[in-house]
């Protein structure tokens, strides 16, 4: 079947049965970040992209002299990477407002995928968590078919029904999800991979690399792939270092509150007293708020 | 047609004269559908033919997990040569549901459908030893007749909020199409997993029903071990013995009482 007209493609590699590993931004841009690192240390090749005037507003004009010489979209481009594994990689500056037009770039992706001959697809992002940033993200796993989940578990990954308070339930939200569920419906296998980051920092407008190595050491693996993370790990443990910054300027009795999410990683086998309720994380995350307005007042 | 703009798929023509049409829901007490529909594809290779585009009726935007695995809105139908019989498996729609149905019997009038069944669980006050009844609403009263042979219960009377199963009926009768829902007892407090036993039930009327040849050897076995668990759980938990007991017998739990034993249930199982 033909691609649609949204879809160009300025090559067509011979690829052998690729995997098809799609991301877009997200909370802390744990896929984002996991995936264009993927893309950049393979040295995947650009191939394509998706008309992106269909689904988004422009983000940047350039005018000069009066004249309009140019317009710029959030981009939507597909890489190739042959080698150990045949990859296909999409990266999504952003994602759709609309739920129709999340569907159609989904779909639209997929043909893509198909026309190459993908039978699976993964996307990545975050799972917010009550944890500490002090300690390693823990990597959680959802995928399209039960048939995964031997495969997935000689991995370290958690299964939903593993997460005490989750019963084996929860949401993706947005084209992380989406696409996996449209890749279900065409038959396609799929897994979503999501590193945990911690509940308190979901909410900032900052990067959480120690997520998105997570993410990839586990990614690599269940490709097959060969991938140096050692630039990704210098990253995190800089971050976690700014972080720390910020959580020393904290006041003290909201450093005391999370510092409780490191107590219950401590006593998690033992579920005594400490156990975070979410009226509890409801408060920290207030007082998080609170604290950092009140900054801002007094910088204004 | 009815139904709402290019949202039917269909991918070939089955080549069926005057099939009947079954539908299956996803979410289902005792996992009755999804169960039914399984073991369908597997012994008798039913094959995907058709099916509904899912926006519009359902949140597209990002999905849900349940079970450790993401949940599609998907809504299929299925067909194999010489049977005829078409099976309709989908998530229940979360809006639109008029549009939806009618889109349902769209598909079943272009292939020339001569009547429509639904099988759906009920989840009910009861023990998993009681014997199962698969009780019976029909659109039209012609359909009660046919039926008859079938050893169903085709007495239920019921005032309230409707199912999607019943608006189903009602939609068909609008457009002349003879229809009936199957309901399955189910005890409630096997609603959340595969009810072995409702499923053998079930699956024994569609086969009367439709004249189908199924095996049911590993249904047998399932039912087996189910029920042998159940008879251990209740051994080493005195509450759940004492409350299936008391269910056994015709009395009534609270509603205290009722979810106690349901979690009890899913947690061992």
């Amino acid at each position: 079947m033909p691609l649609s007209k949204l879809v160009r493609l300025y090559t067509e590699p011979q690829l052998d049965n690729p995997k098809l590993i799609a991301a877009w931004p997200g909370i802390g841009n744990v896929g984002l970040v996991s995936i264009n690192y993927l893309k950049n240390k393979l040295g995947a090749v650009e191939f394509g992209e998706i008309e992106p005037q269909h689904f988004f507003a422009p983000s940047n004009v350039s005018i000069e002299n009066g004249v309009l010489w140019r317009m710029e979209f959030p981009s939507n481009k597909f890489y190739y990477k042959k080698g150990e594994r045949d990859l296909i990689i999409f990266l999504g500056e952003m994602q759709p407002s609309g739920e129709e037009e999340m569907y159609e770039l989904a779909n639209l992706v997929l043909d893509v995928g198909q026309r190459f001959g993908c039978q699976r697809v993964y996307t990545a992002g975050a799972a917010v968590a009550p944890i500490h940033h002090s300690e390693p993200s823990g990597v959680w796993a959802v995928p399209t078919s039960r048939d995964l989940i031997p495969e997935l578990k000689k991995q370290e990954v958690v299964l939903m029904s593993e997460i005490e308070s989750r019963r084996g339930q929860g949401s993706i939200t947005g084209l992380n999800g989406e696409l996996l569920a449209v890749a279900g419906k065409r038959g396609m296998e799929g897994v979503c991979f999501l590193g945990e980051i911690p509940v308190y920092i979901s909410n900032f407008p900052v990067s959480y690399p120690k997520a998105s190595s997570a993410i990839l050491r586990v990614l690599a693996q269940d490709l097959g792939v060969t991938l140096d993370l050692e630039e990704i790990r210098r990253f995190a443990e800089y971050t976690e270092k700014e972080i720390e910054k910020v959580y020393a300027a904290l006041p003290a009795e909201v450093r005391e509150q999370l510092d409780r999410f490191r107590t219950q990683a401590e006593s998690k086998s033992t579920a005594e007293g400490g156990q975070i309720t979410e009226e509890d994380k409801d408060k920290i995350m207030k007082e998080i708020d609170d604290f950092f307005k009140k900054g801002d007042d007094q910088r204004s | 047609m009815s139904g709402d703009r290019a949202s039917i798929v269909v991918k070939q023509d089955p080549g069926l004269q005057h099939p009947s049409l079954l539908i299956t829901w996803s979410a289902d007490a005792g996992r009755l559908g999804p169960t039914m529909v399984d073991q369908l594809r597997r012994q008798l290779q039913f094959t995907e033919f058709a099916e509904i585009e899912p926006l519009g009726f359902f949140p597209t935007g990002g999905v849900v997990i349940d079970d450790d695995v993401v949940q599609f809105p998907a809504s299929k139908f299925y067909a194999r040569p010489g049977s005829e019989l078409i099976v309709f498996h989908s998530m229940q729609p979360q809006s639109k549901l008029h549009s939806f149905l009618s889109t349902v019997v769209d598909v079943a009038q272009q292939f020339k459908v001569k009547d429509a069944y639904i099988a759906a669980g009920l989840g009910s006050r009861m023990a998993h030893v009681d014997k199962r009844r698969v009780r019976t609403i029909v659109n039209m009263p012609e359909v009660k007749e046919q039926l008859s042979s079938l050893g169903l219960d085709t007495w239920m009377s019921y005032q309230g909020p409707p199912s999607i199963n019943s608006f189903f009926l009602w939609v068909a009768r609008n457009r002349s199409l003879p229809a009936a829902t199957f309901w399955g007892e189910i005890p409630f407090y096997l609603s959340g997993l595969v009810d072995w036993r409702g499923v053998q039930v079930m699956l024994g009327a569609i086969m009367r029903k439709f004249a189908l040849e199924l095996s049911f050897e590993q249904i047998d076995r399932e039912v087996d071990t189910q029920q042998a668990r159940l008879e251990e759980l209740m051994k080493q938990n005195l509450e759940v013995g004492n409350a299936i007991g008391r269910l056994e017998r015709g009395e009534q739990l609270t509603r205290e009482e009722a979810e106690s034993l349901a979690r009890n249930v899913v947690e061992w199982f």
